[in-house]
């Protein structure tokens, strides 16, 4: 899997790609958590490169969602494929998270946040 | 257990099977090759100077040799044309003095001549009166030793002489040495000049002789005077200063020695030896006479064909010996002179020269072997050190701490700087880190085995949890399998089933997030749980919803749990169900027919409190088999990385089962078949409940 990371104003856009699973999400985990250590608390996740994402994927999905709920921060995803959102949908996270299709609504929901 | 592996470790590390006894072949070890390298070398080089320079000593030596005989025949040149010069000045100086003296008479004799024809023209006499004194006079003279006086005329006839039987010859006949005719020519000279020399034969009483003669000529009357001596005097002077120097040359060369055993001879033009060869050598010339190959032969060739009196060099070869022969023709004494040198003896210096060139050569080879020999022990001592300590390792305790490198090894990088050193070095750093790569080893080792011994643990546990089969009163109505696959020792995934009452069956399925030791545990709690839920609550949605509180109320690292839990009425075939983020579970008919049990009650547990979970609910007919899979049944995937999928699943179920144990082990072959030659990526569940 591999991370490319953009500043869009005050938003953190990283852009994922490849599978997320079991063996690459603690390093996603610890990419993420640099951030937020760094006070990035407004993140936009571009899927559109992600072909797959395990159950190990999810929780850190979930776990850098809460963790920028409690900063007060914010977290969009967007431009997921049919299958990765259907992951999402399957294991009903999506009523917890902000999933938008294009980067531009990402960008917009977190600055309207 | 850490003493097994080490002794595994010391096995792997010994050679297979014992090593020959290490033994240095002379020729293939290192100080054999430096001594064969030096010897080769040295030989080389010797042999290619001894080639090289062989041919230029010989010819350096030889043409000084040669040069020195030069030298020889050039100065006894020098010495004999010298001697031959001064004997020559002897002689001329000797003439020159006889010609004063007879000039000295004949003035004496025409002043006298002239007194009488002064009386003659003072009238005093007649002219015939004066010319008759005078003749009177002359005819009276007498010398002590062989001079004559005696006058001729114009007539060529001798008119007075102190010889009297000569008075009266007509001497017209007479020539002298250069061919003239005498008198005539005397005649001329003296006219012209006052007086003249001859040299001339005579008859005398003692035979005949060669005589000297000064011509004056006496013009009033004509007459020429001629005061004449015999020539032998000075002859005779001369052959005996020849004679004594032909003996003094033939003293002195007849001891000289050219190089080792060269001689010189001369010998003269009509075959007399001046100086004689040594007595052993005579034969060349009496034997050989007529030979065209002999040595006079050569020697009378070789001077045709040599107008030089420079010295010439040919070859000449006496049986087996070759001898340089130098020669030069003294012209005046019709001389030759032949030095003989054998060859041998030019080239002897040379090749003793050579001999001795061999034997310094010899002995520093000698010397630089010895030199080699101890250097290359030098070198090769601590290299045999290093081998010895390299094949002792394998016995050595790596697990020790102390090293037990020997000191004159541990001296080694200090002792030399040069690559022995280096390489005493890296052996004692490979040492080093071998020690501590299989200290290492040895620790990672009994560390992993103690993890898998307590995954192995945490696995006989976690297999523990898993429901024990139903009671046999229930097979009538019923008829349920279930297997769990985990991809690691332990896995995340979870399935139970037990009774809630008399005639309902709970059946659970679940997979926790992530894999592993955090996931087993996860899925441990979730399991305790469903069966505390059950206890307080009989319907699907209040008991998914406590599982839900409690896993959510301390879950820092969010994971969660999809779950599945269905409570089954075996008699009426009424299922309520929950699905919480789990794939559907499907209902097969008994032929074959799939279908989904759609529907979704609420998210993955364990992520937020205080969600309601919808029960929803569905009827399983006879012989309907209720089958819950987790997803690594849809993900699992094959060697092209193509995953199974749910339209697999489907088609595989399609082939009716008897019961569930069949529908079971039927789709888990399938499985095997599609993943085969593939690690096992997600744990995989199955659990299937057949109603009769």
């Amino acid at each position: 899997m591999q991370v490319s990371t953009e500043m869009v104003d005050d938003v953190l856009l990283l852009s994922l790609e490849g599978q997320i699973n079991g063996n690459n999400a603690a390093s996603l985990e610890q990419n993420l958590k640099t951030h937020v250590d760094q006070a990035v608390y407004r993140i936009a996740l571009d899927f559109s490169g992600v072909d797959y994402i395990s159950s190990a994927g999810l929780r850190v999905v979930l776990w850098l969602a809460k963790q920028l709920r409690e900063y007060t921060g914010a977290l969009a995803l967007c431009g997921l494929r049919k299958n990765v959102l259907e992951i999402f949908e399957m294991c009903g996270f999506v009523d917890f998270l902000t999933i938008v299709e294009s980067r531009e609504a990402a960008l917009a929901k977190i600055k309207s946040a | 257990m850490a003493i097994h592996s080490a002794l595994w470790i010391a096995m792997a590390l010994r050679p297979p099977r014992a090593p020959p006894r290490f033994r240095i072949r002379k020729m293939t070890s290192l100080r054999g090759k430096i001594l064969l390298l030096l010897v080769g070398t040295v030989l080389t080089i010797a042999v290619f100077v001894a080639t090289i320079s062989r041919h230029d000593i010989t010819q350096t030596v030889s043409t000084r040799e040669s040069r020195a005989i030069r030298n020889t025949v050039e100065l006894i040149l020098l010495n004999i044309t010298t001697r031959w010069n001064a004997l020559l000045d002897d002689k001329i100086r000797a003439v020159r003095n006889e010609r004063a003296q007879l000039m000295e008479i004949g003035g004496l004799v025409r002043a006298t001549l002239e007194s009488y024809a002064q009386e003659a023209r003072d009238g005093l006499m007649t002219p015939g009166q004066a010319r008759s004194v005078a003749q009177a006079w002359v005819n009276r003279l007498s010398f002590e030793n062989q001079r004559q006086v005696w006058i001729y005329d114009r007539n060529q006839r001798i008119v007075s002489s102190t010889d009297p039987a000569q008075i009266g010859q007509d001497i017209s006949g007479l020539w002298d040495f250069k061919g003239r005719p005498l008198a005539e020519a005397m005649r001329e000279e003296s006219r012209a000049f006052g007086y003249g020399f001859a040299i001339h034969d005579a008859e005398t009483p003692h035979g005949k002789e060669i005589r000297f003669a000064c011509f004056g000529y006496f013009e009033p009357w004509d007459w020429i005077v001629v005061v004449s001596d015999s020539a032998r005097a000075i002859t005779e002077r001369v052959d005996s200063r020849k004679a004594a120097l032909e003996a003094e040359i033939r003293e002195s060369l007849s001891s000289l020695v050219l190089a080792q055993s060269g001689f010189v001879f001369i010998i003269a033009n009509d075959g007399r030896f001046i100086v004689p060869p040594p007595e052993a050598y005579l034969r060349w010339f009496e034997a050989g006479e007529g030979d065209p190959d002999s040595l006079t032969a050569r020697l009378r060739g070789e001077s045709r064909m040599a107008d030089a009196s420079a010295p010439r060099v040919f070859r000449f070869r006496a049986g087996e010996e070759s001898w340089r022969i130098e020669y030069a023709h003294i012209r005046p004494l019709a001389w030759t002179l032949v030095a003989l040198v054998p060859e041998t003896d030019l080239i002897l210096p040379a090749r003793q020269l050579v001999h001795r060139q061999a034997i310094i050569s010899a002995v520093i080879l000698c010397l630089s072997l010895l030199c080699a020999f101890l250097f290359a022990a030098r070198i090769a001592r601590p290299l045999a050190q290093l081998t010895g300590f390299a094949r002792a390792l394998p016995e050595q305790d790596f697990l020790s701490p102390e090293s037990s490198v020997p000191e004159h090894i541990a001296a080694l990088p200090a002792e030399s700087r040069d690559e022995i050193g280096h390489l005493a070095a890296a052996f004692l750093f490979m040492d080093q880190r071998l020690r501590e790569n299989i200290r290492r080893l040895v620790l990672e080792s009994t560390t992993r085995e103690r993890i898998e011994s307590e995954l192995d643990i945490a696995r006989s546990i976690q297999l523990g949890l898993l429901p024990l089969p139903l009671a046999d009163s229930l097979s009538p109505f019923l008829n349920l399998q279930a297997r769990m696959l985990p991809a690691r020792e332990v896995g995340g995934d979870l399935y139970d089933f037990f009774m809630l009452s008399e005639k309902e069956l709970c059946v659970a399925i679940g997979d926790v997030s992530g894999k592993g030791v955090p996931a087993a545990l996860f899925m441990a709690i979730t399991r305790t749980l469903i069966r505390s839920a059950a206890r307080d609550e009989s319907d699907p949605g209040r008991m998914v919803e406590i599982i839900n509180n409690r896993l959510s109320e301390t879950n820092p690292n969010l994971m969660f749990v999809t779950l599945f839990l269905g409570a089954l009425d075996i008699e009426s075939g009424e299922l309520r169900y929950v699905n919480a983020g789990h794939p559907p579970s499907l209902v097969i008919t008994r032929d074959g027919r799939a279908r989904r049990l759609e529907g979704r009650s609420g998210p993955a547990c364990g992520v937020r409190e205080n969600i309601r979970y919808r029960t929803l609910s569905a009827r399983l007919d006879a012989g309907d088999t209720l089958l819950g899979y987790t997803d690594g049944v849809t993900e699992a995937v094959d060697a092209r990385g193509e995953q199974y999928g749910e339209a697999r699943l489907l088609a595989s179920l399609g082939h009716p089962a008897k019961n569930a144990e069949e529908t079971v082990a039927a789709l888990l072959a399938d499985i095997e078949t599609f993943t085969a030659g593939t690690e096992p990526f997600d744990d995989i569940t199955l659990i299937a409940a057949r109603l009769s």
